[in-house]
């Protein structure tokens, strides 16, 4: 018998949402934490959100990609491009609102040092970085520069008080927190279960979780399908990984994570409106796109990054 | 003149997301900024090479989302707190004009102001009109006005209201209007004066009720409108009063009797004068033409035979020797040197004839038996009286007139009193109770001697003309003698200083050129299906138009582009019966009210639960 078939929307942008199917050299079998170790599949009890919830995103374009020839005639990449991150609050009897948004422009050159960009007109300004390596850590320093204040802002609110969903692993997060943090991830690039329960996780109906399982010694997470991806969908599709940080025990990631499970999935997308649905959450697809907005229009940086190029060439003697 | 500057903190910014033009900008509200429709907004703005610009512009719609909500879904999303959006109010603003005149838009991300003080005089244009006259107050309750110079005649004159009937207010706005000319300060200063106002007249139609017929009183629900009388004052008036000098006008009451007294139900009777026409007024003001105004009846030849009875008529017309209540003898034979020119015969005092020396006429009723008399009669008599018409004609001309003998009749007698405009300033004449074609006999006769008045006088002593029904008189389909002299008075009156207050249920039911030579257009609540007809209104004001409640006006006035809405404060006279004050009454129920009050006890608790 053929296997079952599965279509999800193609987004070259975010590239597709499960990468694990071959055996990996990074899969990795945590254990189970839950109950008695055994793989289960539970709807958690009813719960709303809590009062004070934050979710922090953040958003990244390469606008431009710039060269320099070198006085021995060899030609070193680099990018111009811009970040941005922020937060949507919620508070019960208030509308979510957006706020903590920063966004920075910078240019990053291969080869070990940068570029001056001179700033221009209509408020276009660069902070130059360098990289050793080639143009993929040049994009990998432009993402590191966004995760890196994804991390400070969700550090920042939970220092405030506010539940924060974080959109992404707690890789940026400082490990010693116990404050609730919650990573929230969509995309699943290697196996973290033993292959006889990593086979059973699509078998998570809409709202159920998985038993909790420790990444490490700091992380406890579970899977949760957090909405109906449609008959269509691929058996992944619609799930997420949630994760705490360990340090607060295993009875208040439990907790955390069981209430999360209950009411995350009310924040779910509609496949009418996002073609990440249902996994992008709906407060973070609004946010990516004022962050989108705030870092100006591409078509525009793209000029600017022009215009300051032909001034720089302009000073060299 | 220096440009003045914004005294308050902005309420807004011109939107930038979508473009400026120079007639229309949008701009996004500040969160904490309360603006209506209607409201004025300033922009400063500099212009490219330093020069200071202010741009002034009328709020003409509000508008309100939630910017980051696609779709309409998303609303829900928004209000369960699922989907971040921000709450964005935008305001369409119209402009009316760029200080000084410079022919741009403002800039994108310009900061707006509420047009205050100085600046609302600006917006406005008030720098231009040299007199102002109050017609209203705006929707934030300051005074709007007019030029003068386009009321009174100079530059253009004649007011034109339109609305539906009941709620659009058409009546009390023109009395409004009347009262702002007649009786305020700024009024009579703008009417060059008290002894310039004393000689100008007002001509009211009361056309509905004996509404009108009560405006010299003072109004019982005043104290029902605490605030009727700052907007006075705002209006510049500290002191509202009813109007003064008013004489008042109603037909004869119908009776076998013969006496005459007017037929009013809602004052005392000597205190109305029972108005018609003499026989001789009758004939020599040549008035049978006002009978025939009907739509169809310049379609037949008609209007030929009355013509021709109507100099008949001036022909041989005597006084009745030794009468003076201006009966007269209209003589056996046609004297063969009168000559046929209707003016030269009507200009001509008769001479006294005895009642021998043919048929005496003391009624319509009279008359119109003698013409049915002469139409039986010998052909040469015939033809004397009716020209050579047709038989058919001449007995199509006998019929109609026998339709008026019931409709017109009570009008024409000896004994009532005329339309005298030398007795007060304001003359309301009651129609309300005649049937169609005695209200335009009576219009036309009363607009033709106040025009012919004027001929050849010059623009002052002004003559107002309020006359509500303009469709009725002055109808777009079809030809008569009313709606010629009215067409005649839109087009020539202003020079003469015959000005026209009218209104009509909808515009596009009356002959074009009446609306279209009003300097003032003023429009209430219209029909939604008519509201086409108002091309000086912008689509949106149109639409608006069809929902304003009583009260509510907008005024387009030539000096200032935009038309502007308005409302008018609670007169102090009364508009209809129910609201007239009767000095004598109002003090008999007091002492009721007195006597019961104090056989009441208001702090007795009987009755009382506990």
């Amino acid at each position: 018998m053929p296997g079952l078939y599965g279509v999800e929307p193609f987004d070259v942008g975010y590239g597709a949402a499960f990468n694990a199917g071959q055996e990996g050299p990074a899969d990795v079998e945590c254990d189970i934490v839950e109950g008695d170790g055994s793989f289960t599949a539970t709807t958690p009890p009813p719960c709303g959100p809590p009062d004070g919830i934050a979710f922090v995103d953040g958003t990244m374009l390469t606008e431009a990609r710039l060269t320099r020839m070198e006085s021995d005639g060899t030609v070193t990449p680099g990018l111009a491009g811009c970040w941005a991150t922020g937060a949507v609050l919620g508070m019960v009897d208030a509308p979510l609102r957006i706020d903590y948004v920063t966004h920075e422009r910078v240019s990053i050159m291969c080869g070990g040092y940068p570029i001056d960009l001179p700033s221009q007109s209509q408020g276009w300004s660069w902070t130059g970085f360098a990289v050793s390596g080639d143009m993929n850590d040049a994009r990998n320093r432009l993402q590191r520069a966004m995760r890196d204040a994804e991390g400070k802002l969700g550090e920042m609110l939970c220092d405030n008080g506010w539940l924060t969903v974080l959109d992404g692993p707690l890789s940026n997060i400082r490990k010693s927190r116990s404050t609730p943090v919650i990573g929230y991830v969509k995309t699943h690039h290697r196996r973290m279960l033993a292959p006889e329960h990593w086979a059973r996780v699509p078998e998570l109906k809409p709202g159920q979780r998985t038993s909790i399982f420790a990444i490490g010694a700091d992380t406890f997470a579970c899977y949760l399908r957090i909405g109906d991806s449609g008959p269509w969908a691929s058996p992944w599709a619609g799930i997420v990984r949630i994760e705490v940080p360990a340090l607060a025990g295993l009875s208040t990631a439990q907790q955390t994570l069981e209430q999360a499970s209950a009411w995350l999935p009310g924040y779910a997308s509609t496949p009418h409106r996002d073609p990440r649905a249902p996994v992008n959450l709906t407060p973070i697809a609004g946010l990516e796109r004022h962050l989108h907005r705030v870092g100006g229009n591409p078509a525009l940086a793209l000029r600017a990054v022009r215009a300051a190029v032909l001034q720089l060439n302009a000073q060299t003697p | 003149m220096d440009i003045p500057q914004p005294t308050t903190p902005p309420i807004g910014l011109v939107d930038g997301s979508q473009e400026s033009s120079s007639r229309r900008i949008h701009v996004v509200l500040e969160d904490d900024a309360l603006v209506q429709l209607d409201e004025l907004l300033a922009i400063p703005t500099t212009l490219p090479g330093g020069q200071e610009v202010v741009h002034f512009g009328i709020v003409t719609e509000l508008f309100s989302r939630l910017e980051g909500a696609d779709l309409p879904s998303d609303t829900a999303r928004v209000a369960d707190r699922i989907l971040p959006a921000e709450h964005v109010r935008r305001a369409e603003v119209t402009l009316l004009r760029v200080f000084p005149e410079t022919f741009v838009a403002p800039n994108a991300g310009s900061a707006v102001h509420r047009s205050d003080g100085d600046l609302r005089a600006l917006a406005l244009f008030e720098d231009q009109m040299d007199a102002k006259l109050p017609i209203g107050l705006d929707m934030g309750g300051r005074p709007v006005h007019a030029d003068m110079r386009f009321v009174d005649g100079r530059a253009g004159g004649h007011v034109s209201i339109s609305g539906v009937s009941g709620v659009a207010t058409k009546t009390s706005y023109a009395l409004f209007l009347l009262y702002q000319l007649l009786e305020t300060d700024a009024g009579i200063d703008l009417l060059g004066g008290r002894t310039e106002r004393n000689r100008t007249r007002a001509l009211v139609f009361n056309t509905k009720g004996e509404d009108l017929l009560h405006i010299d009183r003072a109004n019982s629900r005043w104290d029902e409108h605490p605030d009727a009388p700052d907007q006075w004052a705002t209006l510049g008036t500290d002191d509202p009063a009813p109007f003064q000098s008013v004489s008042l006008y109603a037909p004869r009451l119908e009776s076998q009797s013969g006496s005459v007294i007017a037929d009013i139900h809602s004052r005392n009777r000597n205190e109305v004068h029972p108005y018609g026409w003499t026989p001789e007024d009758f004939i020599r003001q040549q008035l049978l033409q006002f009978c025939f105004t009907a739509e169809d009846e310049r379609n037949t030849q008609v209007g030929l035979v009355e013509q021709h009875v109507r100099i008949e008529l001036l022909r041989r017309v005597r006084r009745l020797q030794n009468d003076t209540t201006g009966a007269v003898v209209l003589l056996k034979h046609s004297p063969a040197d009168a000559g046929y020119n209707p003016d030269r015969l009507a200009g001509r005092e008769p001479d006294q004839a005895p009642g021998s020396a043919g048929t005496i006429i003391r009624s319509f009723e009279h008359l119109i038996d003698h013409l049915v008399a002469m139409s039986d009669a010998d052909e040469e008599t015939q033809n004397e009286w009716f020209g050579r018409s047709a038989m058919g004609t001449r007995g199509a001309f006998i019929r109609r007139l026998a339709k008026l003998r019931r409709r017109i009749g009570r009008l024409v007698s000896t004994g009532v009193t005329p339309v005298d405009l030398e007795n007060g300033r304001i003359h309301v004449v009651d129609i309300s109770r005649l049937h169609d074609d005695a209200q335009r006999f009576v219009v036309g006769a009363l607009l033709d001697k106040v025009w012919a008045d004027k001929q050849g006088v010059g623009r002052l002593p002004l003559r107002f003309v309020v006359l509500d029904e303009l469709n009725k008189y002055a109808p777009r389909q079809g030809f008569s003698p009313l709606k010629e002299l009215l067409v005649d008075i839109a087009e020539r009156g202003r020079s003469l200083g015959v000005l026209l207050i009218g209104a009509q249920q909808a515009a596009s039911a009356v002959n074009p050129a009446l609306p279209r030579n009003a300097a003032l257009k003023v429009a209430g609540r219209l029909d939604a299906g008519e509201s086409d007809a108002y091309k000086f209104l912008s689509p949106t004001l149109r639409e608006r138009a069809t929902r304003f409640m009583p009260g509510t006006m907008v005024v387009a006035q030539p000096v200032v582009p935009e038309p502007v809405p308005i409302r008018f404060p609670w007169p102090p006279y009364a508009t209809n019966p129910d609201e007239a004050k009767d000095a004598g009454t109002a003090t008999v129920a007091t002492d009721i009210i007195e006597k019961l009050a104090g056989q009441a006890q208001p702090d007795s608790d009987d009755g009382m639960p506990f």
